[in-house]
């Protein structure tokens, strides 16, 4: 047999060991004879070693099995410091966040700087399961700022809301906080994130949160920045 | 509707509070149960740092959410952190110095330094599906090419070259990660 031929794309599956026993054998002889693919491999050897700071429990979702005996403990440890601590102090109350939170795919919102990222990579796939009847879409662009923003509301139980905002084109350097309104008038923040400071116009992200309020109530959805402007808003 | 606004009206902002930590709960509990079940060997222990994770969280909600890398990883982080301090205080305290519940020992909260740690998961995340898929089941997962190729419907060879564009696809995402978090 002669030396196995150049494909350097054989190279992240052999890092990866999942080549079979004959392919790893044609790729070792054909590593010792190429040193450009020799030093595909060392680069993509660091990068395997990486891969291995990242639990696999990573990529489990939803909550845990057995109830949510967990969920009330915590809730009520949590309304225990609220009702010792009335004034609040740190970065939370400035924010006065409501949720947040929570890509439907993989391990996690990405935010922040997200928006440096390409928009087909930056944000991980829409949520696979069909969406419950009763939801509604909206979107719309400001004509002064330019911001963009598409929200999805969606019914969930005990009249609270879903809503996932895919929002863009923002000035860099921002502090955006996410409000669902009522009505009646009445404002929630369901959310906020920090424009990077390198955002790139037309790239977007996506964030998902809940709001305490019917679904027949809600009337708009808007991007707020933190000197009370808004930047965007659309009714629903 | 009721409780939830009661609270609301009562503790100023506890409706947001709880609804902050409810979809914490439900998108990350399991990964974040699972992964502190492991380190810890036991459920029990683990529930409770699930449940100090939690409350941590909520306790620094701006600093997860504007982090530069994902809640996943810095909930993660914040679980391992908490382990890693409890081990050592057992370790080093005397055992007659039981700690009050009511006042922390630990003040630091690990609140920032987590961002770093989990850099590949907020690479991971830049992928796109289909890449990130590929790495999650033949690494994470440990799936044969086989037995990735059937999960996510390609042929075998599609699994082989795919994976290795998914580790170039990730070091450039690597590469490509803003140093420190603007502000
Ligand atoms: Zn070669």
């Amino acid at each position: 047999m002669t030396a196995p031929e150049h494909d350097k794309a054989l190279v992240g599956a052999y890092v990866l060991g999942v080549l079979s026993p004959e392919e790893n054998t044609a790729a070792e002889a054909h590593l010792d004879s190429c040193p450009e693919c020799r030093r595909e491999l060392d680069e993509l050897r660091m990068l395997h070693d990486e891969l291995g700071e990242v639990p696999p429990e990573a990529f489990l979702d939803g909550p845990p099995d057995g109830g949510d005996l967990l969920l009330q403990r915590t809730l009520r440890e949590v309304r225990g410091i609220s009702s010792r601590q009335r004034v609040w102090g740190g970065s939370l109350a400035a924010a006065g966040l409501v949720a947040v939170v929570a890509l439907s795919v993989g391990a996690g919102v990405f935010v922040g700087n997200q928006t440096a990222s390409g928009p087909g990579n930056g944000v991980a796939a829409p949520t696979a399961s069909p969406l419950p009847p009763g939801t509604k879409h909206a979107s719309n662009v400001d004509a002064t700022t330019g911001a963009h923003l598409a929200a999805t509301v969606i019914p969930a139980n005990n009249g609270w809301v879903k809503l996932q905002v895919q929002a863009g084109d923002i000035a860099p350097g921002q502090r955006c906080k996410l409000f669902v309104t009522s009505k009646a008038g009445k404002q929630e923040q369901f959310g906020g994130w920090l424009v990077g400071a390198n955002a790139t116009p037309g790239k977007s992200i996506t964030l998902d949160g809940t709001a305490l309020m019917s679904i027949n109530d809600v009337a708009s959805v808007s991007v707020v920045n933190d000197q009370g402007q808004v930047l965007v808003n659309t009714p629903v | 509707m009721g409780i939830a606004e009661r609270w609301s009206r009562r503790g100023g902002r506890s409706a947001g509070d709880e609804a902050l930590i409810r979809s914490l709960y439900e998108e990350h509990g399991r990964s974040l149960l699972a992964y502190a079940t492991r380190l810890t060997g036991d459920r029990a222990a683990a529930e409770d740092v699930v449940q100090e994770t939690l409350v941590r969280a909520w306790k620094h909600a701006d600093d997860m959410v504007n982090n530069k890398g994902s809640v996943r990883g810095w909930l993660l982080t914040v679980a391992r952190n908490i382990i890693t301090d409890r081990a050592r205080a057992r370790a080093v305290r005397p055992t007659e110095v039981a700690e009050t519940p009511t006042t922390p020992p630990i003040q630091r909260d690990h609140a920032q330094g987590v961002v770093d740690s989990m850099a590949v998961l907020s690479a991971l995340n830049t992928l796109s599906a289909e890449h990130r898929d590929v790495l999650v089941e033949i690494y994470y997962r440990g799936k044969s090419v086989t037995e990735a190729a059937s999960t996510l419907g390609l042929p075998p060879g599609t699994v082989k070259s795919r994976s290795h564009y998914a580790l170039k696809a990730l070091r450039t995402a690597m590469a490509e990660q803003p140093a420190e978090v603007t502000r």
